[in-house]
């Protein structure tokens, strides 16, 4: 079985040890096909959220990218589904990440901390500069930032939980792990730091509103409707390079059409490539 | 181990420079194995369908496997090095092709004075220009004499531009900065942008001379070296990162490895990782010792070694190759092994927004933006400055895919929130309203040049291994004060043409961002093998080949002595042009030795 949106989804972030090159005979394998229906809301069936955590995270996005039926966003580009599927079928590293430590942690002040077994000391004010240097996975991430964060949000409005606030409220609390600066969050999040939790948050549910359809989000192409993108097209002419009042309606890879002829058999239009690769694929 | 038949020349992956040596030598009759990392792909059906920015851009599909072998950075010897644990500054690829295939393409010649780079600046200057602790130098090869190869591979390949000097005689529309061409591009430049020509129409109105930038990407169909004809480019936008679904992107993949493959005397071993380059008593390599996908260690014998990887894994195989005979790692006897390592700037000094326009960003790619290169190298007046060096300046708005171009889009005054750092905020409705004119904003982007200096350099990391333990590669680079006086310069130029293009809102960053690993700066990071004169400032000669070993021959942007603010890889295969012409000239397969210079 190959190219349904199935086998699709479970691609993302998945980049090593793919199958091998298909022989020219196979026609390629691994890439979703055209006709194939983008995916429809998966709900209540989540896989690696459990209700509370989608509740949160869905309210979470829904502040991140607000909006309603005349004007979706977030929610409705169905970001969670694509999270939670993402989470489910792999770490869910943002990218590929090596692992092995030991690991950073920042130090305050001139004076650095005495050493110890496992860590790396740096300037806090320097450690922006070295990017992603958590010791968690994604997996690890969410499920305790998600479980910190409603913390942080019981602790700061007596016991509440975040869907209950305002969203001036629910606003102010994302502010806070984003910046990361008040002692509460730091001492509620240790040892994960709020501001990777965010981040880590933040871009999948860019991701989730951004990415191809085929990956679970995107419902409808939302997010590309939203900013005008016509999403993965074949070809533009020179002369609408230069068009200001140019448009087409986007497609999503899985309604692409195929580059050589209509059918996988048929093999006519690999003549040419056959006689530059005598060899084959060679892998 | 096992041991495989004896072989001519055996390559360290099976990226350009490589394809390049294993098309010339097959069709010399010699034997040639590439033992390369990652795994085999064509244009057909690999890249036929493969427009989806999660996995390639976001997930870094063809990039180089960094969950098993990254690098670690430090800004100073002061400072602990940490590893880069995902990508950010620069994108090395994998796979068959290597970088070629995944490259942007723009293909720039270095200048003529990037090459007698020191002695040029030393006459017009004097010494007092050069900043403290630089130890820049001379290649050891000029422009003149890669001419007839930058020639020969641009028309072996395929390549559109305007040119802007035929032998001397400055042509309209091209580069008029350019060093004298022989003959002409062998095709016209790709199509302009909307977003090129509104910088174009700026830059002009202020004396400079704006053009398409040069690309080896074909502008229409051509009858490559191989005989096979191929497409134009047709604009799709997934192109920097991605394979080229209608082969119009030359790489390695277009023309050489095709045909060195025909002829049955090249093999590609895929999925092997190379780990080390075995001398005998002499210091001579005998071949690559490499892992293979059976999880068994290999030996592959061969008359002459390329060291032909990314920059940095050449500097490290060569540092990780100890013995005997090299105790210090091949080319180190001196200490040079690691030497001028340096990095490109690559920065956005001006963003404009431009509401109720739009720009078809996402179409085109890199190269059909417009530049200008008079503030590149030493093409103006560096009197009176403060600073060497110099880069161009381009209309950055072809192939934007959105999930890494939504956030940083300029915001008119009091359009949402700001971070405790006093950025936006990218979120809230403020994010979404900002993102509606996603298609409305052109950054002005600058790359221009990294001198070398003493305290900048590639080392073993003392605690970070790879996936086999062995040590990483350390990166130890920060920019000085001539970077940040040569870039807040030319990024003046920049905002002032913008003030020309009249934006509705706009960013300015009138200083260099400090140098870190998280952003994007290009993947031209040069040096830490350079090529030289002599053994006591320099790894190799000019031909590439190592000074104490000179079957191990090292390719790439490695042997740069210092880094032009261009893209490299025109320079990179002229080189590589260069050397095979004078092994084939001078018999060198008869008896591998030293070149004669």
């Amino acid at each position: 079985m190959t190219g349904t949106l199935a086998t699709a989804a479970v691609v993302p972030g998945c980049t090593t040890d793919r199958a091998t090159v298909p022989g020219p005979q196979e026609g390629p394998s691994a890439v979703p096909q055209p006709g194939v229906q983008v995916p429809e809301a998966t709900g209540a069936a989540t896989r690696f959220l459990n209700p509370d955590q989608y509740e949160l995270l869905e309210a979470m996005a829904a502040r991140l990218i607000p909006g309603d039926e005349d004007d979706p966003g977030a929610v409705q580009a169905g970001v969670v589904d694509y999270i939670d599927r993402l989470l489910a079928t792999h770490e869910g590293y943002p990218q590929r990440t090596y692992t092995m430590g030991p690991f950073a942690r920042g130090y305050e002040g001139d004076e650095e901390p005495p050493a110890e077994p496992g860590i790396v000391w740096v300037p806090a004010d320097e450690l922006d500069r070295y990017g992603w240097q958590a010791g968690q996975t994604p997996r690890e991430l969410y499920r305790m930032g998600l479980a910190r964060f409603q913390e942080l949000v019981a602790a700061r409005h007596g016991g509440a939980s975040f869907v209950e606030l305002s969203e001036d409220e629910q606003d102010a609390l994302i502010e806070a792990i984003e910046d990361d600066e008040d002692d509460d969050v730091g001492e509620i999040f240790d040892p994960i730091p709020a501001g990777t939790f965010f981040e880590l948050v933040h871009k999948h549910v860019v991701e989730g509103f951004l990415a191809d359809p085929m990956y679970g989000g995107n419902r409808d192409m939302i997010g590309w409707r939203l900013i005008g993108f016509p999403g993965a097209q074949r070809a533009y002419s020179p002369e609408e390079m230069v068009d200001p009042d140019f448009s087409r309606p986007p497609q999503s890879l899985a309604m692409l059409p195929m580059l050589h002829g209509a059918h996988r058999g048929d093999t006519t239009a690999l003549g040419s490539v056959r006689r530059r690769h005598p060899n084959g694929p060679i892998d | 181990m096992i041991e495989h038949p004896e072989v001519d020349v055996v390559t360290v992956g099976a990226g350009w420079t490589a394809g390049i040596a294993a098309q010339q030598l097959t069709a010399q009759g010699l034997t040639v194995v590439s033992i390369e990392k990652g795994r085999a792909q064509w244009t057909w059906p690999d890249f036929a369908h493969n427009h989806d920015e999660l996995r390639f851009t976001a997930r870094h599909e063809l990039m180089h496997e960094i969950e098993r072998e990254t690098w670690t950075w430090r800004p100073n010897d002061r400072m602990p090095s940490l590893p880069m644990r995902q990508y950010g500054a620069f994108h090395p690829g994998s796979n068959v092709g290597g970088a070629g295939v995944h490259w942007s393409a723009v293909m720039w010649r270095f200048l003529p004075t990037d090459f007698d780079y020191l002695s040029h600046h030393t006459e017009r200057y004097g010494r007092d220009l050069l900043p403290d602790g630089h130890s820049n130098q001379d290649w050891p090869v000029g422009y003149d004499e890669l001419e007839p190869h930058f020639t020969q591979f641009e028309v072996d390949t395929g390549m559109s531009g305007q040119t802007g000097n035929l032998n001397g005689e400055i042509l309209e529309g091209g580069n008029p900065y350019e060093g004298p061409r022989s003959r002409p591009y062998p095709l016209p430049p790709l199509a302009p942008t909307r977003a090129g020509l509104r910088f174009a129409e700026a830059a002009e109105a202020l004396g400079y001379t704006p053009f398409v930038q040069p690309s080896s990407i074909l502008s229409e169909g051509y009858t490559d070296m191989s005989g096979e004809p191929r497409a134009g480019c047709v604009y799709c936008g997934f192109c920097t990162r991605y394979g080229c679904h209608v082969d119009a992107k030359s790489s390695a993949l277009t023309a050489h490895i095709p045909m060195a493959l025909d002829t049955g005397r090249y093999e590609i071993r895929t999925r092997c990782y190379v780990t080390r380059i075995p001398v005998d008593d002499t210091g001579l390599a005998t071949g690559i010792e490499y892992l293979g996908p059976d999880g068994r260690e290999h030996f592959q014998p061969a008359r002459t070694v390329l060291v032909s990887g990314y920059t940095m894994s050449n500097v490290r195989l060569l540092m990780l190759s100890t013995s005997d005979a090299h105790p210090d790692g091949i080319g180190n006897a001196r200490g040079q092994l690691g030497r001028n390592a340096t990095h490109q700037i690559w920065q956005q000094p001006t963003i404009g927004r431009f509401d109720g326009e739009r720009f078809n960003t996402y179409m085109g790619n890199t190269s059909t933006s417009h530049a200008i290169y008079d503030f590149a190298g030493d093409v103006f007046d560096h009197s009176g400055l403060g600073f060497i060096g110099g880069g161009q300046l381009f209309a950055d708005a072809g192939e934007r895919l959105p999930i890494g171009t939504v956030e940083g889009i300029p915001t008119a005054q009091g359009e949402g929130a700001e971070t405790a750092d006093g950025e936006p905020r990218e979120w809230g409705q403020a994010f979404k309203d900002r993102i509606r004119h996603w298609d409305s904003y052109i950054p002005i982007t600058m790359q221009a040049e990294s001198p070398a200096y003493e305290f900048n350099r590639f080392d073993l990391d003392p605690t970070y291994t790879d996936f086999l333990g062995r040590p990483l590669l350390r990166i130890t680079f920060d920019w000085t004060d001539n970077e940040r006086r040569m870039y807040a310069f030319i990024a003046e130029r920049a905002m002032e043409i913008m003030d020309r293009m009249q934006p509705t809102a706009r960013v300015d960053n009138p200083e260099i961002e400090p140098y870190n690993v998280v952003d994007y700066q290009s993947t031209h990071i040069q040096g830490g093998a350079i090529m030289g004169t002599d053994p006591s400032n320099s790894v190799t000669n000019r031909y590439g080949q190592v000074w104490d070993a000179p079957n191990v021959v090292v390719t790439g942007a490695a042997l740069f002595p210092q880094n032009p603010g261009a893209n490299p890889t025109a320079t990179v295969n002229a080189l590589m042009y260069h050397t095979l012409e004078a092994m084939r000239e001078q018999n060198y397969f008869r008896a591998p030795g030293e070149l004669l210079s």
